[in-house]
């Protein structure tokens, strides 16, 4: 169908307030969108420290962790110091506190586990504790 | 800028709606320079003083938009 010119003309100017439109419609979106942002989002360069501390998370690796083994338990250290100071006592010693503080069990049930007598779990259990007590404290001590 | 010369004529149009890439070219450079002023930011720096800046971000969203839209337009 052809248009006359009138209708052409008609057309021209529609098609011109049609761009105009859309440009500002765009331009006038664009800054509501900044204007949001400036509202709602904060640049990490311009939080204070206290800000970004509450937002922070330490990644916690395999390799940071200690693991030890006692009766068949896998038992995960996280305590540089702890680890160390029970990797320092006899393997039975250190069987017994890992039981005991880690899995709550009396000392009768250990005695049963690892085939000794109750008394001699109860005493290797208070003086291996003593041992890391005295370790882990003197370490503390000569680092401060 | 003189308005009249401003029109884009019919037969442009009509290329430019069904595709054609110079038709296209001359209704982006018809308006360029509404962009351009529609682009243009004041931005402050740290001292105070007044800049008015084109924010090229915005400028290249307004002409791929323009761009977009011509195909959608309907010759009645």
């Amino acid at each position: 169908m052809e248009l006359s010119s009138s209708q052409r003309e008609q057309v021209e100017h529609q098609f011109d307030s049609f761009c105009k439109r859309l440009l500002k419609n765009e331009a006038k979106d664009y800054r509501r969108r900044l204007q949001y942002r400036s509202v709602h989002e904060v640049l990490f360069s311009e939080m204070s420290k206290k800000e970004i501390d509450e937002l922070m998370t330490m990644d916690k690796y395999e390799s940071d962790i200690y693991k030890f083994l006692a009766c068949g338990f896998e038992f995960e250290i996280e305590s540089d110091l702890l680890a160390v100071a029970l990797s320092k006592l006899p393997v039975k010693s250190r069987d017994i506190l890992l039981l005991s503080y880690f899995l709550d069990m009396s000392d009768v049930e250990i005695a049963n586990v690892l085939g000794m007598a109750r008394s001699t779990v109860q005493y290797r259990r208070s003086t291996s504790l003593n041992e890391l007590k005295k370790y882990m404290g003197g370490k503390n001590n000569a680092e401060e | 800028m003189q308005k009249n010369k401003a029109i884009i004529p019919f037969p442009v149009i009509e290329a430019a709606v069904s595709g054609d890439v110079d038709a296209i070219n001359a209704v982006l450079k018809r308006y360029e320079g509404y962009i351009a002023r529609l682009s243009t930011r004041r931005l402050y720096d740290e001292d105070g003083h007044s800049y008015m800046v084109v924010d090229e971000e915005l400028r290249r969203r307004l002409e791929t938009k323009l761009i977009t839209k011509i195909l959608e337009f309907k010759i009645a």
